[in-house]
């Protein structure tokens, strides 16, 4: 009975030709590179989840945000406006997390005392970040739930902080387990 | 008909009104699209105290009356504190609150608030609070009132002031044409 393994087959196909006639074994087909970006590419900002890459959004809520901070002229007095360093903190925060944050784009306002609200929403709830002078508050409702999670400025925690927003985010993706209520 | 003389304490089926002020959107934004039932985060936030202020609009749904004695307070309220216009009320059963699916149950407390230095607009008889939880911060609250809301609500526009105004209008001049075609049952003077 023949009992050729995995090992044992890979030694015969692969095995170096000892002849001359080595040219009797057909050479591997040369894989050719597509030089055209894939689809999955061009997507990248779309995947709910941690992809490496910057949110597709990122450039258009940045100039949301700039383009609401006044001029020298004007304060922030008047409906609408944002504080400069509320939009500068804002930018630093989405720069530095929004690959962990939700694909879709969030809807920004300002809450009652001025800080930047973006509001994301996921297949099974919505995240929602306060961005103020000392800190980043992020709470996102799973199931029910609410689970905050907190980024100080400066930034001293920001490696913890992105894995609990990448938790989030594929909870908000996918369905939340064994969540704890803030 | 008399209008609703509430309990001292919050029914299950009352409904529940939180006031909604409209403010202006981001200046920078105005090119986003604001999303299908979402209510924004300031509408739940209360920085006086630790108690967040709601209307018992109804027994078990909107009292029209109910509504109508609280639609001039809302007007009142908006350009005495928020310099903002008043839209109306987000909606919810009591319940929802009070023992809500998951996570901690919210108190409501009956609040009624007297009229003060005769102003009859400060008045509020169907005033209630929401306890904000002690672990909470104004927008852990907040933030926790919203989904609630959002999850089952409904928007009952307010009367707007000129609207409103019409209203009484008409009401005036009825008292005042009925009271000169019936000079017999009454005083010719109209009542004011």
């Amino acid at each position: 009975m023949v009992t050729a393994t995995a090992q044992a087959y890979s030694d015969i196909r692969f095995r170096q030709p000892a002849s001359e006639f080595g040219f009797e074994i057909p050479a591997a087909p040369v894989q050719e590179i597509n030089p055209q970006p894939l689809v999955s590419d061009e997507k990248l900002g779309l995947i709910s989840g941690p992809s490496g890459n910057a949110a597709k959004w990122i450039s258009t809520i940045a100039r949301r945000i700039q383009q609401s901070v006044p001029g020298p002229a004007l304060g922030t007095d008047d409906n609408g406006w944002l504080d400069s360093d509320i939009a500068a903190r804002a930018l630093g925060f989405f720069d530095a997390t929004s690959d962990v944050l939700p694909a879709t784009e969030p809807y920004l306002y300002t809450a009652t005392n001025g800080d930047l609200v973006a509001e994301f929403a996921g297949r099974h709830g919505k995240l929602t970040t306060v961005i103020g002078i000392a800190a980043v508050n992020s709470f996102a409702v799973l199931e029910g739930q609410i689970v905050k999670t907190t980024l100080n400025f400066p930034f001293d925690n920001v490696l913890k902080a992105r894995q609990e927003l990448m938790q989030i985010t594929k909870q908000l993706h996918t369905g939340a387990h064994g969540i704890v209520e803030a | 008909m008399a209008s609703w003389k509430p309990n001292a304490t919050v029914g299950k089926n009352e409904s529940i009104g939180r006031r909604l002020f409209q403010r202006q959107g981001l200046k920078g934004a105005e090119d986003q699209k604001r999303p299908d039932r979402t209510i924004e985060l300031y509408h739940f936030e209360e920085n006086k105290d630790r108690e967040v202020s709601v209307d018992r609009l109804g027994a078990t749904s909107i009292d029209g009356k109910v509504k109508a004695y609280l639609n001039p307070r809302g007007h009142y309220e908006a350009t005495r504190l928020h310099r903002a216009n008043f839209r109306g009320w987000a909606v919810t059963k009591a319940k929802e609150l009070q023992t809500p699916a998951k996570g901690k149950p919210l108190k409501i407390a009956a609040s009624p608030i007297a009229a003060q230095n005769g102003d009859e607009l400060s008045e509020n008889r169907y005033h209630a609070h929401i306890d904000m939880l002690q672990e909470y911060d104004s927008h852990d609250m907040a933030v926790r009132l919203k989904y609630i809301f959002e999850r089952n609500y409904h928007l009952e526009p307010c009367i707007p002031p000129d609207r409103e105004g019409l209203f009484r209008w008409a009401a005036r001049w009825f008292r005042t044409l009925w009271h000169r075609t019936t000079p017999t049952l009454g005083s010719t003077e109209p009542r004011r």
